[in-house]
């Protein structure tokens, strides 16, 4: 019962990676978009690609946290007794991020706008960033079982911090692939372009490494044996992710392996072939990856 | 001495129950008005958009146009204080959850389900305008309606649960076992507070909506536009005003029999006992109410139809299960019942012209009660959630758990008390200000401006 529990909390969890991940993207790249005339072009892609899903995809982590409390109380309480710091964080940066998108569009002026998008694009990353470091403090085993655990050195520590900064990274090249796939629909090569280069760039940091071939960077991190955490998390290159769950009745008995490639179109080598494809010639037939899972 | 309950300061673990229990009413009341445009508004543009269709009525279309996109604003703000609500049973009550969260979570569940739904048929229904054909778009519409009082179904179950609890046993260390989420559900307090809630919703948004142009037509607008704007709303409001006084009146009812403290501490009786006196404001102290104006048996009349019916005097609740200041309760209570009534003689007015001349009452005086009737429907709302939720004290899950041993023993809740005051007084100002803007733009832009205007959920038409 609690096994099947778990597999839905964590399909959830994946869920919300994938699509509020790349909402939160949107808002990473937003912010980096340069000046207003500069960023003009790239903000109305993003945004073109946000606006009707946002909230949908929001809801992924109500979601989650329903699950949670309802098959997990204990877990759930023993997390926000112990994690509230960056979890009110957390919460303040979607307070932020939702309300600047309600009113961006509706306040007058560049000034206001720009305030607007600024507080957007700014708290897409902060609430990445301080779920990764929930994650994070979670999967490292810092959270006592009966909850009340330090309310700072539980994830102000190099592996909760690494992991929030892996997730704004992540969301950044989920949402570059995805504006890859929607720029391409519409026909705008030159934005096409602009995001396949940033999930290049996105995806090199959020893999740990610089060139395909060889993985320099291969982590495999042991870590507590708390009930509910998962017993062991692997990172590969390729964004291929393991999460091994104990069986939560027993000592652990029964394991399950649930694989999670970001949607298949994580391929670092199929978007540089096709950033190779862009540079000889533009062809408009080219096949990819990524536009198979375009999200719409 | 005024009855109020000596608010204790000292001890740091009440002082974060109470201002974890400030934090959470200020986040909820907040919450509940966008919560009712969430649940209302979309029946409200749905008139408007089939009457523009059936009669090819351009104000009614407009008009549906428009409240879809300032719906849009609304929305999502709400989504966000809906999701700060969420994290706050953890982070505000950790202990209630880690006890109750199996029973306690299913309805949230369901509503989880309800607002996804909602989220996405809002969507299509906004980018839907220029690109559905005009009845397919109206239908598009219609999945929000429902979905709205699905949502509003699910959060109050949630909360009658915590006012009747059931469905669930608990094992030897206290923890929730064998759940029937049906029974969790449908618990008794389901059936009255439900309906109650969506009628608020319903009136709070009927008010709220023609409110606007009532003050528009006092400053001289007096178009079609504007009464159009005016009587949908109003009319839907109105209809549910007189259903929602017996709703209120059957709720009253139940409560007495049901949560006694909650009842004696609203209607301040303080002897269990026949020939109770109705008591129409005032003081309650421990010798009797002070100042109010009282009605003999009336109390006794409401609960049992009979001047002799029984009712519990809070002599018979154990003094540390009493709920705390009697007089706001009280208090509270009265102003819902008393603006519900003066929203029903509203009403009674509209109704009585319509029949005699087929128009609005002629006086600016009927404009001005129109204008300040959203105002007064909100505070009724609150008014009925402070008898509810601080009638429940000292209880979290009456009866079972007191509010006291589910708070957080974490630390700054008054600094984050105060900064979200601060944080959600500038969101509500910015949404106002957005909100008016967003008027004045389609005044002077005329027929056809809202259709352009960009909103949170439709994406800008590009080349």
């Amino acid at each position: 019962m609690s096994t099947a529990a778990a597999v839905i909390l964590w399909t959830g969890a994946t869920f919300y990676a994938i699509f509020g991940g790349a909402d939160f993207g949107g808002g990473f790249w937003d912010l980096f978009a340069g000046n207003p005339e500069k960023g003009e072009r790239p903000r109305m892609a993003i945004q073109r690609s946000l606006t009707p899903v946002w909230e949908a995809n929001h809801v992924w982590l109500i979601f989650i946290l329903v699950v949670l409390w309802t098959a997990f109380p204990d877990v759930f309480s023993a997390i926000f007794t112990t994690l509230y710091v960056p979890l009110v964080l957390a919460v303040l940066g979607i307070v932020l991020r939702g309300s600047g998108f309600a009113f961006r569009k509706s306040v007058e002026g560049l000034r206001e706008r720009r305030a607007a998008g600024a507080t957007f694009a700014l708290s897409s990353i902060v609430t990445p960033f301080f779920m990764g470091t929930v994650v994070g403090a979670i999967a490292a085993g810092n959270v006592p079982a009966a909850g009340h655990g330090d309310a700072f050195s539980t994830w102000l520590q190099p592996l909760p911090l690494f992991i929030g900064a892996m997730f704004v990274a992540t969301s950044a090249y989920l949402a570059a692939v995805f504006l890859v796939g929607d720029t391409r629909r519409v026909g705008d090569h030159e934005m096409e372009l602009y995001f396949e280069k940033r999930a290049l760039a996105a995806g090199a940091v959020a893999d740990g490494k610089k060139s395909p071939p060889k993985p320099k960077y291969y982590k495999s991190v042991k870590i507590g044996d708390n009930f509910y955490a998962p017993m062991k998390v692997t990172v590969k290159p390729y964004t291929k992710v393991t999460w091994r769950w104990p069986s939560l009745e027993s000592g652990g008995g029964d394991t399950h392996d649930l694989d999670f490639d970001v949607l298949g179109v994580g391929s670092q080598d199929a978007l540089r072939k096709r950033a190779k494809q862009h540079a000889q010639k533009d062809g408009n037939d080219y096949p990819s990856a990524a536009s198979k899972s375009d999200p719409d | 001495m005024l009855g109020l309950d000596a608010i204790p300061l000292a001890a740091s673990a009440t002082t974060n129950l109470f201002a974890a229990r400030e934090q959470m009413a200020f986040t909820l009341a907040f919450h509940i008005v966008l919560a009712c445009l969430g649940v209302a508004l979309p029946a409200t543009i749905l008139v408007a958009n089939y009457i523009g269709l059936k009669k090819d009525d351009h104000d009614a279309m407009e008009l549906a146009q428009r409240w879809s996109k300032a719906m849009a604003v609304t929305f999502a703000v709400g989504a966000v204080t809906g999701t700060v609500l969420s994290f706050e049973f953890g982070l505000l009550w950790p202990h209630f959850m880690e006890r109750f969260g199996a029973a306690f979570g299913i309805a949230f569940g369901i509503e989880g389900l309800f607002f996804f739904l909602e989220a996405i048929f809002l969507a299509i229904y906004i980018y839907g305008w220029k690109r559905l054909p005009p009845w397919l778009h109206f239908w598009s519409g219609v999945p929000m309606f429902v979905t709205g009082i699905g949502g509003a179904f699910s959060v109050v179950a949630a909360n009658s649960w915590m006012n009747q609890p059931q469905g669930f046993r608990l094992d030897a260390a206290g923890k929730v076992t064998e759940v029937e989420p049906f029974k969790v559900i449908f618990n008794p307090a389901t059936p009255y507070e439900v309906p109650h809630m969506i009628l608020a919703a319903y009136m709070v948004v009927g008010f709220l909506v023609a409110s606007i142009y009532a003050v528009g037509m006092l400053k001289g607008r007096r178009d079609r536009l504007h009464r159009l704007g005016l009587l949908i709303p109003l009319t839907i409001a109105c209809i549910a005003t007189p259903v929602q006084l017996l709703v209120g009146d059957t709720a009253a009812r139940e409560v007495a029999h049901d949560q006694p403290a909650k009842f004696a501490a609203m209607e301040c009786i303080q002897e269990t006992g026949g020939h109770q006196t109705e008591y129409v404001g005032g003081i309650c102290t421990a010798d009797g109410v002070k100042l109010a104006i009282p009605i003999p048996d009336l109390d006794s009349l409401l609960v049992g139809f009979s001047p002799d019916s029984k009712v519990t005097g809070l002599n018979d609740i154990p003094n540390d299960e009493r709920p705390p200041v009697n007089t706001l309760l009280h208090l509270a209570f009265d102003t819902m019942v008393g603006i519900g009534t003066a929203l029903l003689l509203l009403g009674l007015w509209l109704a009585y012209s319509w029949y005699k001349k087929r128009d609005i009452p002629q006086t600016p005086w009927f404009l001005k009660a129109v204008s300040i009737s959203g105002i007064g429907a909100i505070l009724a709302l609150w008014s009925g959630w402070i008898v509810t939720e601080v009638g429940r004290q000292p209880w979290i899950v009456n009866g079972y758990m007191k509010t006291s041993e589910a708070v957080t023993d974490a630390n700054g809740i008054w600094g984050a008390f105060i900064f979200t005051l601060l944080l959600y007084a500038a969101i509500g100002t910015i949404a106002i200000l957005v909100l008016r803007r967003m008027s004045k733009r389609w005044r002077e832009g005329g027929e056809g401006t809202a259709e352009d205007e960009p909103s949170p959920y439709s994406p800008e038409v590009v080349g």
